[in-house]
């Protein structure tokens, strides 16, 4: 299979994680989740890591391997949205929030937060930024906005259509003690 | 609105339509999903697809490296959202 389809396959899969991880029927797909991110990821990865243009994902999609200078980009953004990922998941786990506020542990994380922030900002492989940039960004943002309006507009038509549809099914067995487990643990959680 | 403009718009849509198509056929349940809800998605996505086939290759990539670059902002508003969770006592 050629690398570039590879990595388009894994991006599709780490969506589907993602919806997985947080909606959906989560009781029996939840557990994929994880181990379909990490499958996901490593397609993704598979793609040359040597700066070779000429196997990378978007260039072989778009047929424009001399221009791009994507790969050095994206890898960027991996590096520092996971340093960035770490320090936040170590920050709110260890705050008040979630227990005792544990003062080492968010100075550990913040330190990661910022770190990943100055890399993202002062460390960037294309530091120019141009009026073209930014005009291009505005559009794919406007983009992205009218597209979500237009998916919300979809749901809100559905729903209309389906005001008469049987309500859910009760929860099962296993789901219901699924969910006793979660807020007994929440529970014992708090009393620590 | 310029035809590299016009493109990103039309990219940036296709993106969000696409990824709520992979959503929906992710999270089905057979009877509880609104067999509506995914022709309305699917044909969304088809028809965007359909209006980013000719877009030139350096105006994609061009627009995709815009997008990879501001990501930092999003990061840096969600680390005013963590300090206000870590800071709570």
């Amino acid at each position: 299979m050629e690398s570039q389809l590879l990595a388009v396959l894994g991006a599709v899969f780490c969506t589907v994680s993602i919806s997985w991880n947080r909606m959906g029927p989560a009781y029996q797909r939840h557990r994929m989740a994880w181990p379909l991110f990490l499958a996901g990821s490593g397609a993704i990865l598979s793609w040359d890591l040597n700066y070779n243009l000429s196997n990378d994902l978007l260039c072989g999609l778009y047929n424009s391997c001399e221009q791009a200078n994507l790969p050095a980009n994206i890898r960027h953004l991996a590096l520092w949205s996971v340093i960035f990922y770490f320090g936040s998941v170590i920050s709110i786990t260890n705050s008040g929030a979630y227990g005792k506020s544990k003062t080492v542990y968010q100075i550990l994380g913040w330190s990661l937060i910022i770190s990943s922030l100055l890399l993202a900002v002062y460390y960037r492989p294309n530091p120019e930024i141009s009026y073209d940039l930014f005009g291009d960004l505005l559009s794919v943002i406007a983009g992205m906005f009218v597209g979500m309006l237009f998916v919300a507009m979809i749901v809100t038509v559905s729903e209309i259509f389906d005001r008469d549809a049987p309500p859910s099914r009760a929860l099962s067995g296993q789901e219901k003690d699924r969910i006793i487990a979660i807020i007994t643990d929440n529970l014992g959680r708090g009393e620590k | 609105m310029t035809t590299s403009l016009l493109d990103g718009f039309l990219l940036g849509y296709s993106a969000v339509a696409f990824i709520f198509s992979i959503h929906l056929i992710s999270t089905y349940r057979t009877g509880l999903t609104s067999p509506k809800l995914i022709v309305g998605s699917f044909l969304n996505t088809g028809f965007s697809l359909l209006l980013i086939q000719d877009i030139s290759n350096s105006v994609a990539v061009n627009n995709i490296n815009s997008l990879v670059a501001s990501v930092p902002i999003i990061g840096l508003l969600l680390s005013f959202i963590i300090a206000r969770i870590s800071l709570r006592n």
